[in-house]
């Protein structure tokens, strides 16, 4: 059946960790690259190229050597900010800082047979990278 | 408190559109809603699922058919949710299955769930979910956004939840053009600097052919269609243009100036219906839950009296060769269209279009002379009542017309429209006159006819492409 990996990250203020992979039987939704909860698949031409992300969050799936597999953006996912709605109809939102956000966010991604890794990467200026996880790290929520 | 304050009493579908492990799955979790409340649960569980199914894009059937809603029961030992009393509020802390609580982050507005509890939940009730919404019985407003969405029942809760699965299931950014409100004097929000968004509702872009929306925009509309004259304040303009115009609005994404939204308003602007473009990026999302277009059967002429109170259709055919290899005389495939459904019809305002496959004229050998699948770009299916038993999306004349064979199966993966004839499809026969004809299949669109190309399978696996006719339905 369809094959789809649920990667589980929570976080505290800006540290991030995952702590569940689980395999999940189920179909990935399509869309435009950069869609919020969607995934990107690469052209195996277009694996090692660089990703055409700008600012932001992206997970990556590395295969063994290292190598990116596939790719995908992530809009915000550190809730460091809530919308808010005023009684405003015209301008129904507004939004607000929240103060030592904490949660969890949740992506799904293909489960590609050389699939062994998962990055977390945050663009700015430049991309860093906030963590590598083997995958299969992390038991909660089933496993992988 | 956690999940010692209540109990998981399972799980009901409640929009079914076929097997949940093929399908988009939302899953509505109830929080705070006693064991005395479950008819209450069950009573706001079906007003949400009314509710969305009646929007656009949700009401089409194609969307609807790649969707299920999934209830699961969870009862709490108390009603509603913490409200602390740091943030105004009562300072209840009700006993509750997902410890749902105001004042999250210090505002008083966002109610948040357990989202370990949650998930655990929708692992053990519905592990193909791919969105869900923890609803608190509350009629405080708050709520907030993400995978697990958090929402209580007042006001206009549906609506505003629609807008979050806006955000967290379809990718879609915020339209209106302010953070902390138009009224706020905020300072930071004049123009937006930053580089192109890769959400697929705002941009920087509002050049007519190379904005992302292009194919959305009439060339009647300006474009920019508006400016904003003072980047210090939110655009105080009323719309220019009709309601639901697209083109490039500026003021979106948080900014006054710099960024375009595709619409004036829009669910992700104010709370009103979609605009065509985050329309067509949710059908595009929900595009990989395939859809099956249901199928009837109907005899000619009665079929007719769809579109005409007459039962008597002007049509229109094309008929272009279809030549296969090994294979002597020339089969057709026939493109038919006849006048938009007369007023007072089921039909009303829908354009009619046929297909049929005829080999009478193909004599050849077997498997290789058949043709086994035709498929075209048909874009949205009108679904209409063909034979009194509902609404269904194609029809197969059985009765009354020419041909014998009929689809083995219809299908729509985004636009592309296949109609597979199975094993052995549509034959070639041993001499002339020997072969067989498919019967015509029949489908209605909202939009007229334009010339294209369709394309068929063969029995030997070869592809050919022919001129047909289909809706001239808008494109990406």
């Amino acid at each position: 059946m369809s094959g789809a990996i649920r990667l589980t990250f929570e976080y505290r203020g800006h540290h991030i960790e995952l702590v569940a992979s689980e395999r999940v039987d189920l179909v990935l939704p399509g869309g435009p690259g950069g869609q919020q909860g969607l995934s990107v698949g690469l052209a195996p031409a277009r694996a090692a190229a660089q990703p055409d992300i700008a600012i932001g969050y992206r997970v990556d799936i590395l295969n063994a050597r290292g190598q990116r597999i596939h790719s995908r953006p992530l809009d915000n996912p550190i809730k460091d900010e809530a919308e808010v709605v005023s009684s405003d109809p015209d301008r129904p939102f507004t939004n607000q800082p929240v103060s030592q956000p904490k949660g969890r966010f949740f992506v799904l991604v293909p489960a590609l047979a050389e699939a062994k890794e998962v990055a977390l990467l945050r663009t700015t200026v430049r991309t860093q990278t906030i963590g590598r996880f083997p995958l299969g790290h992390g038991t909660e929520g089933g496993g992988s | 408190m956690g999940t010692g304050d209540g109990t998981v009493l399972g799980t009901t579908l409640l929009h079914n559109s076929g097997p949940t492990a093929s399908r988009w799955n939302l899953v509505l979790l109830s929080e705070g809603y006693r064991s005395t409340e479950m008819t209450q649960w069950h009573t706001d569980a079906q007003f949400f699922v009314s509710q969305l199914l009646a929007m656009p894009p949700f009401n089409e059937p194609a969307v609807q058919s790649r969707i299920n809603i999934h209830r699961v029961d969870v009862t709490s030992t108390d009603s509603g949710a913490d409200d602390p009393a740091s943030c105004g509020g009562t300072g209840a802390t009700p006993k509750t299955y997902f410890d749902a609580t105001y004042c999250a982050g210090g505002l008083a507005r966002l109610l948040t769930a357990d989202t370990a509890i949650a998930q655990g939940v929708l692992s053990a009730q519905v592990p193909a979910w791919h969105q869900a919404i923890v609803v608190v019985n509350s009629a405080k407003y708050g709520g907030s956004g993400g995978a697990v969405a958090v929402t209580s029942t007042s006001g206009n809760w549906v609506t505003v939840a629609a807008h979050e699965l806006g955000h967290s299931a379809f990718g879609l950014a915020d339209e209106y053009e302010s953070w902390a409100g138009c009224e706020s004097g905020e300072t930071g929000q004049n123009s937006y600097s930053g580089t192109e968004p890769t959400a697929p509702n705002v941009t920087l872009d509002s050049g007519r052919t190379t904005i992302k929306w292009a194919p959305l925009v009439q060339a009647a509309t300006a474009m920019p269609t508006t400016r904003n004259a003072n980047c210090a304040v939110c655009d105080p303009q009323p719309n220019p243009v009709a309601a639901g115009t697209i083109g490039a609005f500026e003021g979106a994404g948080y900014y006054h100036c710099g960024l375009f939204r595709p619409a004036f308003n829009c669910m992700m602007r104010n709370l009103t219906p979609f605009c065509a473009v985050c329309q067509r990026t949710i059908r595009r999302t929900l595009n990989p839950f395939e859809w099956a277009p249901r199928v009837v059967d109907v005899r000619a002429p009665d079929i007719n009296f769809v579109f005409d109170p007459s039962g008597t259709l002007v049509v229109n055919d094309i008929a272009p060769a279809i030549q296969l290899a090994g294979a002597t005389g020339s089969g057709f495939l026939q493109s038919r269209l006849a006048p938009r459904g007369v007023a007072g019809t089921i039909g009303a305002g829908k354009y009619p279009y046929e297909y049929r496959v005829s080999m009478t004229e193909v004599s050849g050998p077997l498997p290789a002379s058949a043709v086994r699948t035709l498929s075209l770009d048909f874009g949205p299916i009108a679904r209409l009542n063909y034979d009194g038993t509902g609404g269904s999306d194609v029809y197969v004349v059985t009765q009354g017309g020419l041909g014998t064979v009929r689809p083995a199966s219809v299908t729509q993966q985004g636009d592309r429209l296949t109609i597979d004839f199975g094993t052995p499809g549509v034959p070639a026969g041993t001499g002339p006159g020997g072969g067989q004809t498919s019967f015509f299949i029949g489908l209605a669109s909202d939009h007229p006819p334009r010339d294209t190309t369709a394309r068929i399978t063969d029995g030997a696996g070869n592809t050919h492409t022919l001129a047909a006719r289909a809706p001239a339905f808008p494109t990406p």
